[in-house]
């Protein structure tokens, strides 16, 4: 089974096409999904509840920084393939948009908590910078909201039809 | 039953091994109670001696201003260097006399039965307060009593030798020769003076005779090292300030000697570990541990930082204020750690 | 209808990733167990003392005679609290700026030190009795339980930086008209618990605990300050029968001009330029600072006079640590030379009237108080104080007429000059000249000090020799001086004179004056 693949009726072409790759996209969406998932009960936690219990909060802290950068890191490896690919067989200009959308909030996400990873990483090389608060506060924002749409977008892209509706499917 | 034997006989090894370390540690804290009261004596011998000498030299400015029939300005006209030396030198050993009587005040303020007498040389307030008063009069040598004039040290004598009460003050005179009079430059009341000297001679004198009854127990022992211990500090703190301070100020404040620091120090740390540390090692050996390694600490420092001193080493400012904030930063925690351990341990601390 | 297979093969993979993360969290909030309440009990402070008994309603209150209090009511943890020094590592211009202040010698410096300890020693628990000091000075120590007869508290290195990052950025409450130091402090529930890179990673726990809503609202208020500006004698710090009230900075303020358009203390003090600042407020030109520096300027000139040499590191109580000493001493200069054109902004002399007397002329001198938000001069005014130096001049430039000279030598100034001063007076009724408040009974003025934006009018009958001819010229100056010169003797027991400072001057030719011979 290819996951990655489109519609019902291009999906053995396409497994023919990508069969040699099949294995290693499956593994890595996978990943990039249960990742995803992940960070975004941690980052939640992290938003409304760390407060309340630091010393377990700082653990959560840099669990999500780490799968984060290695999500980050995935994601970069794996989308420009899967968007290459999709756009050939998304069917719907509906979906295509969405899909847009959803790389977009994926893309604000990342670039907000990338930024957001800027200050620590500098403090381990040893140089003190950081965000002023009004800029921590819009990062942070974006960063949280947006995952938040982003998750709702992904089960959207994951459940949503791509193929054009023929009637031969019924 | 062999076996048993040999748990019996093990048994009954570190059994007498315990009690031969309980009982050693016993005869420590006995020989610890005994360093407690000789250093609070060999402190209080000082006290007498320096108020002798002040005596002495009170008595020599006395003497002039006698000569002169109680003419002060005639006196300072015929006698003046002769005046100022002699308030140079009443100064100078009120300083070591009052250095003697802070060093033993923790001690001497904490035992019921001497405690008047730190109201009467230092702490008591005059008559006219309500609470803790200085209970005694003060007979001057032309007749005059005042009752209950408040304690010798700070009541009396200083605000008197340093021209701070204008009361006092009999006439403003050029004591260092400078062409100006600058403040505390002048001729003090010598009948005031000479009463007051010669009742801190007395009272430091029937101070040791309360002291010699004394037995000190354990109780005493905290509070000894707990009252003492931060006069170290302070001392540091004073010999930091010395050296920030230059002479074109004028400052008559207590120039804190290193040696004197280093035998206060010398004298808590034995005391600690002679009469308080065995205690302290039965209930928390970690706690033992890190007071010893205090006192170890503080006493090094001292002792090298008197050494550069007196090699002739000139301390920049930041060097002397960083020796200065450790050493009391030390005593500080030295002391929090001996109030943790007397809680430990139920003393009670008198005050 | 089917389920699309993507969808259904990755909703495996979202409840894996929800249910592996979830569960992680359950098993680290159960493992890793959130901090108990914070702050230490009073209780587990060995030999701590309470002197002054409960409160009216039977509360304990272990700072008690000072306001200042905790959030959750416990004693501060040294260990817990962070000192200045690490806030540096990422705020180093507020550090900067604050390090020089007074705010950060607040506890050590030796004027205030001295005193303390002259105070305490002169009563069987006056070292509790100096919480009534350490409150607005050394918060750090007093929350912490180390104002006391026997110290069971090691000392951390925050407890000595007076008034510093913690002092203001955890406070939730205040109230400038018991004063006292009557501020309450989030101090051991407030205060993050990140290490600095997660900080970094993760600054807005750091800002809910030192930039919380209601702390930042607050300490942008003249209340907060008010809190410390404000003091009040009774029988728990001073031999006062009544509310004696010595120090009024904020109700000066809360009447004035200033609070009618909302111009608060921080503009001003934390002002980058706090002169030009005033000077704008003196044109009409009401508008808020566009930053908020942290050097908060006032009128103490003497602990920033680097002319003072070493002289100077005893009296600020020690070096700043974290700086060295060559910045150090361009942040003491710099912080110096706002303070003197801050003080140059305050006042102005005006020669309102003048008029033949028999065998002289009467002058009147209006002393304006134009700059300062509160009364001129304010604070600890037994001690800063305000005196007017008028000399009057004949033709040949001779002195003819001299009130409130001034000593160098020995830091005198003339007894009968016009001073703005209070005087506290002890139970026979005898002045302390030396700041001793435990034993102050009464509080009374020589003159009362000028309120904002309020003059005084002072009349000088000034007798002229016989035959003596004008024209004659006035030269007027005010002055200010941060202490008087016995306590500075009797209490820092060295022999320094206190500089005075020029606030304003004035000279007129007082040909004007009518029927005198000119």
């Amino acid at each position: 089974m290819d996951i990655t693949s489109t519609s019902p009726a291009t999906s053995a072409l396409s497994c023919h096409l990508a069969a040699a790759h099949k294995k290693t996209r499956t593994w890595r969406s996978s990943a990039l999904t249960f990742g995803f998932s992940a960070l975004l009960v941690s980052g939640l936690y992290l938003e409304f509840f760390a407060q309340d219990n630091w010393n377990a909060g700082a653990l959560v802290l840099i669990t999500h920084l780490l799968v984060g950068l290695a999500f980050v890191a995935l994601l970069l490896f794996w989308i420009i393939g899967h968007v290459r690919r999709g756009l050939v067989l998304s069917e719907r200009r509906s979906f295509t948009w969405l899909s847009w959308g959803l790389l977009t909030k994926y893309l604000l996400v990342i670039g907000t908590g990338l930024l957001m990873a800027v200050p620590p990483g500098l403090y381990l090389f040893g140089k003190i910078w950081f965000w002023s608060f009004e800029a921590t506060y819009v990062l942070t924002f974006i960063h949280l909201w947006v995952g938040i749409a982003a998750a709702l977008g992904m089960v959207v892209h994951l459940g949503m039809r791509h193929w054009r509706w023929t009637g031969r499917e019924r | 039953m062999n076996r048993l034997t040999h748990v019996l006989l093990g048994a009954a090894v570190i059994g007498s091994l315990s009690a031969t370390e309980l009982l050693a540690d016993s005869s420590a804290e006995i020989q610890g109670l005994e360093d407690v009261k000789n250093f609070t004596l060999e402190h209080n011998a000082e006290l007498v001696t320096n108020a002798d000498l002040m005596l002495g030299a009170v008595r020599t400015y006395a003497g002039i201003i006698t000569a002169h029939d109680g003419d002060y300005a005639a006196a300072w006209k015929a006698d003046g260097p002769a005046l100022a030396k002699a308030i140079e030198d009443i100064r100078g050993l009120w300083l070591k006399t009052s250095n003697q009587y802070e060093t033993m005040e923790g001690i001497v303020a904490g035992i019921p039965a001497t405690v008047k007498y730190d109201m009467i040389l230092d702490a008591g307030n005059p008559g006219t307060e309500s609470e803790d008063v200085a209970e005694y009069d003060l007979t001057l040598p032309d007749g005059t009593v005042l009752k209950r004039p408040g304690s010798l040290f700070h009541h009396i004598t200083e605000p008197l030798f340093w021209g701070m009460d204008p009361v006092n003050v009999i006439m403003t005179a050029d004591l260092n020769g400078d062409g100006n009079i600058g403040r505390g430059e002048m001729l003090f009341d010598a009948n005031l003076a000479l009463g007051a000297a010669e009742a801190l001679s007395y009272w430091a004198k029937a101070l040791k005779t309360e002291l010699t009854e004394w037995k000190p127990n354990r109780d005493d022992a905290f509070t000894a090292v707990v009252t003492m211990t931060p006069t170290v500090g302070d001392y540091f703190g004073e010999w930091k300030e010395s050296q920030f301070i230059t002479g074109d100020i004028g400052a008559f404040v207590a120039q804190s000697r290193l040696v004197d620091v280093q035998g206060i120090m010398g004298g808590c740390k034995k005391m600690y570990f002679s009469a308080i540390s065995p205690v302290v090692k039965a209930t928390d050996p970690n706690l033992d541990q890190s007071i010893r390694a205090g006192f170890e600490e503080l006493l090094a420092l001292v002792k090298e930082t008197y050494e550069r001193e007196y090699a002739g080493e000139k301390f920049g400012t930041e060097e002397a204020d960083a020796i200065g904030n450790e050493a009391q930063d030390i005593a500080d925690r030295i002391v929090a750690m001996v109030l943790q351990a007397a809680a430990k341990n139920g003393v009670t601390l008198k005050m | 209808m089917k389920m699309k297979i993507q969808f259904r093969h990755h909703l495996r993979w979202i409840a894996a990733g929800v249910v592996l993360a979830g569960t992680a969290l359950a098993l680290l909030l159960i493992k890793v167990e959130a901090p108990t309440e914070e702050g230490v009990k009073m209780t587990d402070i060995p030999y701590y003392q309470l002197p002054f008994g409960l409160d009216e309603n039977g509360n304990e209150r272990p700072f008690w005679p000072s306001r200042m209090t905790t959030a959750n009511g416990r004693m501060s943890d040294p260990v817990r609290i962070p000192s200045a020094l690490e806030c540096a590592e990422c705020h180093q211009q507020e550090f900067d700026e604050w390090a020089p202040s007074l705010h950060a010698v607040a506890g050590i410096d030796a004027i205030y030190d001295k005193t303390e300890e002259v105070n305490a020693g002169l009563l069987r628990h006056g070292t509790e009795q100096g919480r009534f000091c350490e409150g607005c000075h050394a918060p750090g120590e007093l929350l912490s339980g180390r104002t006391n007869r026997f110290v069971s508290v090691a000392p951390s290195d925050a407890l000595m930086e007076g008034v510093s990052c913690i002092a203001c950025h955890t406070a939730v409450h205040a109230d400038p008209v018991a004063g006292n130091g009557a501020l309450t402090l989030a101090i051991n529930s407030g205060i993050d618990k990140l290490s600095p890179a997660l900080i970094l990673a993760a600054p807005r726990d750091h800002a809910r605990a030192f930039g919380a809503v209601e702390t930042n609202d607050l300490i942008a208020k003249p209340e907060f300050c008010g809190a410390c500006h404000t003091e009040t004698y009774d029988r728990s710090m001073s031999r006062a029968e009544g509310d004696q009230t010595v120090q009024a900075t904020f109700e000066e303020w809360k009447d004035s001009w200033y609070a009618k358009n909302d111009v608060t203390c921080q503009d001003c003090h934390m002002a980058p330029d706090p002169a030009d600042y005033v000077m704008q407020l003196r044109k009409g030109k009401v508008a808020k600072p566009e930053r908020f520096s942290h050097r908060f300027v006032g009128a103490n000139y003497l602990m920033f006079d680097t002319s003072l040499g070493s002289n100077l590191t005893f009296l600020r109580g020690g070096l700043i640590r974290g700086l060295d000493r060559e910045r150090q001493n361009k942040l003491i200069a710099a912080q110096g030379e706002a303070t003197k054109r801050l003080l140059r902004t305050a006042a102005r002399l005006e020669l309102r009237g003048q008029s033949k007397i028999d065998k002289g002329m009467h002058l009147d001198i209006a002393v304006q108080n134009l700059g300062a938000g509160h009364n001129l001069p304010t604070g600890v005014t037994d001690q800063k104080h305000m005196w007017l130096e008028v000399v009057v001049k004949n033709a040949k430039g001779e002195t003819v007429f001299h009130s409130g000279g001034y000593d160098a030598l020995l830091g005198a100034t003339d007894p009968d000059a016009v001073a703005w001063i209070e005087e506290f007076l002890d139970e026979d009724g005898n002045r302390i000249l030396d700041h001793l408040t435990f034993v102050t009974a009464a509080v009374t003025w020589q003159r009362v000090t000028i309120p904002p934006r309020g003059e005084d009018v002072v009349g000088y009958d000034i007798p002229l020799p016989e035959g003596e001819t004008g024209p004659f010229t006035l030269e007027a100056r005010l002055w200010y001086r941060v202490a008087l010169q016995e306590m500075v003797f009797n209490n820092l027991k060295i022999d320094m004179p206190i500089p005075p400072f020029e606030l304003t001057s004035l000279t007129s030719d007082l040909s004007g004056t009518e029927g005198l011979v000119q």
